[in-house]
């Protein structure tokens, strides 16, 4: 890892460590937005960090924006950084700057554009857009003859109608009529590529939080006692903590690995087997911790209860393991039905 | 604070001119290879295509050249048997003292043993076995009971190993023997290694059938005389040896790549579209490994720094190994056994590959001692 990208992982480290409190989670399920935390997000080039080095990024594209994804995986952090960080990168490719403010981004498959004069401006609802209701900005991707259009709308004048995700966090509904697009560009990605970044972002996010049920399971198992000994003393125990530290190796392994070849040509299945480890690595793991903390972790007050729901919700988001998987066999089945290894060898 | 740390290495570009040779040779090599033979994958014994690869260079990469090795790094051979796993390709008379026997000659041997057997081994000419479990030792490696004791200069050996891995074939064993009673509460204490050459007198092998096929042997020792130059190391230190050897015994790509050929053989059946269900599992199937084999070059790479990955080996294998043994499963999920042609290709892997898969998780460490490794691990970390 290089300096820079070192050094944007311990201040994302320190500050998400610091700042993301179950009171601040409690906060964001309850409506509020942790400007503070937004704000000093920003300060710091967070959002920045897929950018080159001259525009104050880590100068590793998108790679550049796994520690910190993986990081607020592992805090929990209860604010849209991958959505702000993937739209940054993304108008960062259309020679656009990330605006000011709360940005989020989602698929804009339900939008339909239309020309009054000069501008183009955007209608349609899109049903779960993450933390609309908190941001002024929105960055939306349309599919259009093969190619990924990119869009820029303001929230401003849009109705916005509250709703949650598994976890809590806010997905709302966003309505727009006639709302102008800032920016609106045909760009050189395919159709499908927010859709795959997305799904790339949310990869290093269970990665981080995989990382941290693996902690909150050891410690548990290290302090809590029951028939006069540890819990870690049991072999039950012991073999299920193993296998939850399998799943975070391999769920961080896969992330890894394809954020460090996103955006070669050809990076798709990489991308789709990294959303799958870690969706499937989601699943595993999230039971597997609660069955090691018991009741407790069941209890509001207890982290694993607002971590495991958003293993779960964020293993849906951007396409699920099986939509990813039926993509994944399809693809080595083209290109590899009578050359498997090589498909392998090259591709994953 | 993480326990484990597996670091990703990028592979130079270089390395794909040596993954190109290695497809031109073994796509000449391996025609006359039948898919039974690619069903055993490296426990698959054949001296001649031993020497080739020797002749190539490709056997014991990762020592100095002046005892026959090439200097050359630990994710380069990783390229060179991911490429051979991935054909079924018969290394079995090369791949154990290639993987750990030679090794361990090179880090506690010494200096004889090193220019007698190690430039043998990287000529092909010297195939290894593993002397460890017994009747009454398997998972519980110290009770062994095999005894090693000194007359005059060198040492008699009496006991049995069993389940020796390609036993019948080797030429010579690495054989871990008790010189020493156990010292109280130290059950590590008193244990050597002994370079064994077969041929010995007293030394009778006999092959046991099994699921696997003929591959395992029992050897049985009856005052068996080896020189003192057959002593490895220290006396009194084959405890540390052979936690070394497991190690490297724990650390390799054929703990997840025994059962790709069927793998790529149910590619083929399923053909260039697959149904959705076909797709699903496939690509599950593909995740997976996409994972394993950034785990496995890691632990290449952490030999490549020097260290000893014990841990780290043993979290891989244990996910490699389940995962080689869901591939027969999905095979007869998606492509039965009984819909397939009986003498094709693809039958003759599954069949093997079904009765085979068992032993994966039993190998090398079973999967229950492998899950107390990492939890002892994680929990002093």
């Amino acid at each position: 890892m290089s300096e820079a990208l070192k050094l944007l992982q311990e201040t994302a480290e320190r500050l998400l460590a610091g700042a993301v409190t179950p009171a601040l989670i409690r906060t964001v399920e309850a409506g509020g937005f942790p400007q503070a935390l937004w704000h000093t997000a920003g300060r710091l080039g967070f959002l920045r960090a897929p950018l080159a080095e001259e525009k104050g990024g880590a100068g590793a594209g998108l790679a550049g924006a796994y520690p910190i994804l993986f990081a607020a995986g592992y805090h929990l952090a209860p604010v849209p950084l991958a959505e702000a960080m993937l739209a940054a990168f993304l108008l960062d490719g259309e020679g656009r700057v990330l605006p000011e403010g709360v940005v989020t981004l989602a698929e804009g498959e339900g939008l339909a554009p239309a020309r009054e004069g000069q501008t183009v401006t955007l209608s349609g609802t899109l049903p779960a857009v993450p933390f609309a209701r908190h941001a002024q900005w929105l960055v939306a991707g349309l599919p259009a003859r093969g190619k990924l259009v990119l869009a820029l709308i303001n929230l401003d004048r849009a109705a916005i109608a509250p709703g949650a995700s598994l976890c809590g966090e806010p997905r709302d509904q966003v309505t727009l009529h006639k709302a102008e697009a800032h920016v609106f560009a045909r760009t050189a990605l395919a159709a499908d590529a927010l859709r795959l970044y997305g799904a790339l972002m949310r990869s290093a996010q269970m990665a981080g939080a995989l990382s941290r049920a693996l902690d909150l399971a050891r410690a548990h198992a290290e302090t809590r006692r029951q028939f006069g000994r540890a819990l870690a003393s049991f072999q039950a125990v012991q073999h299920m903590l193993a296998v939850l530290a399998e799943e975070a190796a391999a769920a961080e392994m896969a992330a890894a690995r394809a954020f460090a070849r996103a955006e070669n040509e050809g990076a798709r299945p990489a991308v789709a087997a990294a959303k799958i480890r870690t969706g499937l690595a989601a699943a595993r793991g999230a039971a597997l911790a609660h069955e090691i903390l018991g009741a407790m972790g069941l209890a509001r007050e207890h982290p694993l209860s607002a971590l495991t729901p958003r293993l779960l919700a964020w293993r849906s988001d951007f396409g699920g393991t099986e939509e990813w998987a039926r993509l994944l066999g399809r693809l080595a089945a083209q290109e590899g039905a009578n050359a498997l290894w090589p498909f392998v060898a090259r591709r994953l | 604070m993480p326990a484990f740390r597996f670091p990703h290495p990028t592979l130079p570009p270089e390395i794909e001119r040596l993954r190109e040779e290695v497809r031109a040779f073994l796509a000449h090599e391996m025609k006359a290879v039948p898919a039974a033979v690619r069903a055993q994958s490296w426990m698959g014994f054949d001296r001649a295509f031993t020497r080739k690869v020797a002749e190539r260079g490709w056997i014991g990469m990762t020592w100095p050249r002046r005892y026959g090795g090439a200097g050359r790094s630990h994710v380069e051979r990783h390229i060179v048997i991911e490429e051979m796993l991935a054909e079924g390709a018969p290394l079995g008379a090369h791949f154990i003292a290639d993987r750990q026997s030679g090794p361990l000659i090179l880090r506690y041997g010494s200096e004889a043993q090193r220019t007698e057997y190690l430039p043998r081994i990287a000529r092909g000419e010297l195939a290894f076995c593993i002397g460890m479990s017994e009747p009454e030792a398997g998972s519980d490696l110290a009770a062994i009971r095999a005894r090693a004791v000194r007359a005059g200069r060198g040492f008699v050996l009496n006991g049995t190993k069993l389940w020796t891995s390609l036993g019948q074939e080797a030429d010579m064993m690495i054989g871990l023997f008790r010189t020493a009673p156990a010292a109280g509460e130290d059950r590590h204490q008193g244990f050597t290694q002994f370079l064994i050459d077969l041929d010995l007198p007293g030394i009778s092998i006999r092959p046991i059938d099994s699921l696997m096929g003929a591959h395992f042997a029992q050897v049985h020792f009856a005052d068996v005389h080896v020189p003192e130059e057959a002593l490895i190391g220290q006396e009194g230190e084959g405890w540390t040896q052979v936690m070394s050897e497991l190690a490297l015994e724990r650390a390799g790509p054929e703990r997840v790549l025994s059962a790709f050929p069927l793998l790529a053989a149910l590619a083929r059946e399923i053909g260039p579209k697959p149904g959705a269900r076909e797709a699903v599992a496939m690509g599950e199937a593909l995740a997976e490994l996409f994972a394993l084999r950034g785990l496995s070059l890691s632990l290449a790479a952490l030999l490549d720094e020097g260290r000893e990955p014990a841990a780290e080996g043993a979290l891989v294998k244990d996910l490699g190994t389940a995962f080689e043994q869901r591939i027969p499963v999905l095979a007869e999920s998606l492509r039965p056994l009984a819909h397939a042609a009986p003498a094709g290709d693809y039958a003759a892997l599954l069949r093997a590959l079904l009765l085979a898969a068992p032993a994966f998780s039993l190998r090398g460490g079973t999967r229950e001692i492998l899950r107390t490794v990492i939890a002892r691990t994680l929990l002093a970390r």
